[in-house]
């Protein structure tokens, strides 16, 4: 059996109305793997436990590490659970199609298209070592191809996030929308204090820096100003402080995708470990001073500004091959009018 | 240019310009319309001669209200382009294209050099464009890290309008049936889009919809004929 | 070159109810060609597939030693036409007609177009679309003559005009042709104004050629003959014996002549000595009558329908 966590486990396509056998050897495994987990820990309760003997206050320490461990482990159990019936019931529920990418669930209720499915696979791996060791935050995760009229919607206890095929334009729109589905997984993923200080925004997608360059543009409050036109040093504090400092989401969503870009390798792991506040993780992640990673961050925020007159200047050379198509067209007016 | 050309753009424009004022004075005053309103939504002042009222204008709201405002743009410049392209034919249309076919021009080089006159022609709407949207940034406060951009939005509205014009102009210079031909199978292509496909998709599992609605969306996005449409049409942008 | 439009096999249909069928003429070099046909027969729409304006079934044009449609812009450049209706913009000014015109032709006489335009009174300033039918006549006129054609295809040209106006656009076509020697191609169910000007004859009725010649053949070779026959009184009527395979002429029409108690003959390829011809058969030719092309023309439709028939 492979690993959930690897890029492709495989397609399965069925009307069965129980579990796969391997959905059960699977679960069966995890559990193993989390009582393995557990056991791992044993060497090291038994030396806390001779010292517990010996100190009231490692009692204490020994007894919030074991009501860690067991919180831990109802975790891995109500986990395997809910993956366990929600692939049970999706494959009861219709024609069902499961597949899983990297941590993610892919349900349908058409076969997934090879681009869709190309799609997603591309936007995790270019976020795998960036994530580095807080996958297993994104176990459970179900995406949810919709077409058409069919809409998977989400049981119990579980967040589907929406992958819409409606609207969608081939692989660049597909990209888009594996890049909104998986930044916003590991956007929830996010431990509450740095969802507090994103203000709704999330993970940032490839836009994020364009858009935060209008929003500090066309923002008429007077810290984002300073920061965006005149003061660098004033970005910091504008920046890290509260919503009403005039910062968007969008530029703090900017700011988050600048700082794990910079961490490289394990940035996302390192954001999500314990600090103080928000910029703390953000230094965190980055791997250096909050101040820096706000300058480096102005910096390429600035060089982001969207180019209108190179978008006209696309679209004119994309017109002019038209142009000519239709002018050929227009050529071949016919002269048999009459009669 | 060659004598035939310039005569044949002499009667193109003898039969555009009538429809041709309107146009113009729209093409001038829209612009000018456009971004008073969103300044004043926005809720500044635009008269620079007039310092005492000027007050600062809220960037977000002015883009927004820009930003909705200017959806008229894009259906100028298809009026515009579709106006001249159905004025380019409409003498022929009514002399039943005898005339023309009497001449010793080959019915491709006359169709070609109707259309070059026609887009010739478009320059004059789009001038007046550019007059109207240099008129109307000249006249505002623009607020710091916004730009004006009447260039850029005369070249995108030249753009729009030439690709209507072209478009209008190939379907007319085929045959009256032609022309039915592709309007009614539009309809019926359009009908079959929004009812038969969806019922093949749930009753019987076959997916027409995805490669149609791909082919729509390559249509106005890139590098499908209409992106030019889908871009910015603001008049005042970051 | 010896004809200056060849047409050979010529079939097009249009519905049903029309068609041209195995159409054939030849237009000598020079020659003013009557193309004569009642209303109806087909004689636009020849003249459209002459000019590659419609698409034809079969068959093989040409013009000046141009094949049509292929070679058709050489054709144009030197082929003058006047359609049935003015074709010209209707909301062209006569002077921007002109200059239009005269754009796309590089043998026009300016300097002949403007004297023209004084000489048919055409206001300059005025639309085509808003001038009388006899000023759009004589501006159709003026354009096609004033590109000094080799050829002049003219399609009902003096139709609906008032006898002044007529003259006034003949007079100039056969001024023009008097001096160039252009060959002219002129439609028309006008009858009496061919017979004064052309020197051949096509005739065309349902869409089939019934006669091509030249006019003083067709109208010297078509005779009314008045007959007296003595048989004919309860005996064997001597024209019975006359039938179409004995007899060196072709009978167009007979009819009895309560007159004469004789009978009045129409025939094609009629000459003097064939009077002894009757001779042999105990019949008198009373006389030998003369015919205008209009009842050449009127006899022909009436045999070739019958035949048909």
């Amino acid at each position: 059996m492979q690993h959930p966590h690897e890029p492709h486990i495989g397609r399965e396509w069925s009307h069965c109305t129980r579990p796969q056998p391997c959905q059960t050897h699977r679960c069966s495994a995890i559990i193993a793997i989390a009582v393995l987990l557990s056991l791992g820990a044993i060497p090291d309760l038994s030396a806390q436990m001779q010292a517990a003997r010996e100190a009231p206050a490692a009692r204490e320490a020994l007894g919030a590490r074991i009501d860690s461990l067991a919180a831990e482990h109802k975790t891995y159990i109500r986990e395997i659970h809910v993956r366990d019936s929600l692939r049970a019931e999706y494959n009861a529920r219709l024609r069902t199609d499961t597949m899983l990418i990297g941590p993610f669930l892919l349900v349908s209720h058409t076969p997934a298209s090879d681009d869709v499915v190309a799609a997603i696979r591309d936007e995790w791996a270019a976020r795998t070592a960036m994530v580095g060791p807080a996958v297993s935050r994104l176990d459970g995760v179900v995406i949810g191809l919709n077409v058409g009229t069919h809409v998977i919607r989400g049981l119990a206890g579980t967040k589907v996030y929406d992958f819409s095929v409606w609207g969608a334009n081939g692989r660049a729109d597909y990209r888009r929308a594996a890049e909104r589905v998986i930044t916003s997984a590991l956007t929830d993923a996010l431990p509450e204090d740095m969802r507090n200080w994103l203000d709704g925004g999330s993970l940032g997608t490839r836009d994020a820096h364009r858009w935060a360059y209008r929003h500090l543009a066309t923002s008429n409050l007077p810290q984002a100003q300073r920061c965006f036109a005149r003061e660098p040093q004033s970005c910091a504090a504008a920046l890290m402080g509260t919503h009403a400092s005039g910062v968007s989401a969008h530029t703090r969503s900017s700011l988050l995708q600048h700082a794990l870009d910079l961490g490289g390798d394990g940035s996302y792991a390192r954001l999500i470990e314990d600090a103080s506040d928000a910029s703390a993780r953000l230094a965190n992640a980055a791997g250096r001073p909050i101040n820096d990673v706000v300058l480096s961050w102005r910096a390429t925020i600035q060089d982001a500004r969207p180019n209108v007159n190179a978008s006209v200047a696309r679209a004119g050379f994309w017109t002019l091959i038209w142009l000519a198509g239709l002018a050929l067209l227009a050529m071949r007016s016919t002269r048999w009018r009459l009669g | 240019m060659t004598r035939a050309m310039t005569e044949v753009l002499r009667t193109q424009w003898l039969a555009s310009r009538w429809l041709l004022v309107p146009i113009v004075l729209l093409c001038i005053g829209l612009p000018q319309a456009v971004v008073r309103l969103a300044t004043r939504y926005a809720g500044g002042s635009l008269d620079r001669l007039n310092p005492g009222m000027t007050s600062e204008i809220g960037p977000p709201l002015l883009i927004g209200a820009l930003e909705g405002l200017s959806a008229i743009f894009p259906f100028l410049a298809a009026i515009t382009g579709a106006a001249i392209a159905l004025a380019a034919w409409n003498w022929d249309h009514r002399t039943n294209h005898v005339y023309a076919l009497a001449l010793p021009v080959p019915r491709s080089r006359y169709a070609l050099m109707k259309l070059w006159a026609g887009a010739l022609i478009l320059l004059v709407p789009t001038l007046a464009i550019w007059i109207g949207a240099w008129l109307a940034t000249a006249g505002v406060m623009i607020p710091d890290g916004l730009r004006a951009y009447p260039l850029a939005f005369t070249a995108r509205f030249l753009l729009a309008a030439l690709l209507i014009y072209a478009t209008m102009f190939a379907l007319a210079a085929g045959t009256i049936r032609t022309t039915l031909v592709i309007f009614i199978g539009s309809v019926l292509l359009l009908m079959v889009m929004g009812v038969g496909l969806p019922l093949l998709h749930d009753h019987l599992g076959v997916d027409l919809i995805t490669p149609l609605q791909t082919a729509w969306y390559t249509m106005l996005g890139w590098p499908g004929p209409f992106e030019v449409f889908g871009g910015s049409w603001l008049l005042i942008d970051v | 070159m010896s004809n200056a439009i060849e047409v050979r096999g010529l079939t097009y249909r249009a519905g049903r109810s029309f068609s041209l069928s195995d159409v054939s003429l030849t237009v000598p070099s020079g020659s003013i060609y009557g193309f004569l046909g009642p209303n109806g027969a087909g004689k636009t729409t020849t003249v459209r597939l002459l000019l590659g304006m419609m698409r034809r079934a079969t068959g093989e044009v040409r013009l000046l030693d141009h094949a049509i449609p292929d070679d058709l812009p050489a054709a144009l450049a030197v082929t003058g036409y006047v359609p049935e209706r003015p074709h010209v913009y209707p909301s062209l000014r006569v002077d921007e007609a002109l200059r239009f015109h005269a754009a796309f032709h590089t043998r026009w006489d300016a300097v002949w177009a403007a004297r023209m335009q004084r000489t048919f009174e055409l206001p300059g300033d005025r639309r085509v679309g808003r001038l009388s039918k006899g000023e759009a006549g004589k501006l159709m006129m003026l354009l096609a003559l004033a590109q000094r054609p080799e050829l002049l295809i003219l399609d009902e040209p003096t139709d609906g005009l008032d006898p002044m106006v007529r003259r006034d656009v003949l007079t100039a076509l056969l001024d023009y042709v008097g001096d160039t020697g252009a060959t002219v191609f002129i439609s028309s169910h006008l009858v009496h104004e061919l017979e004064r000007m052309c020197d051949w004859v096509g005739v065309l009725d349902h869409g089939r050629m019934i006669a091509e010649m030249p006019i003083d053949v067709l109208k010297g070779g078509v005779k009314r003959i008045r007959l007296t026959a003595p048989a004919m009184h309860g005996h064997a009527a001597p024209v019975e014996l006359l039938n179409g395979h004995q007899a060196p002429f072709e009978i167009l029409s007979r009819v009895n002549d309560p007159l004469t108690s004789g009978e009045s003959w129409v025939v094609r390829g009629w000459t003097d000595p064939m009077k002894s011809y009757f001779d042999t058969v105990g019949a008198t030719v009373r006389d030998v009558v003369d015919l205008d092309l209009e009842e050449v023309f009127v006899e022909l439709l009436r045999s070739g329908r019958e035949a048909k028939s």
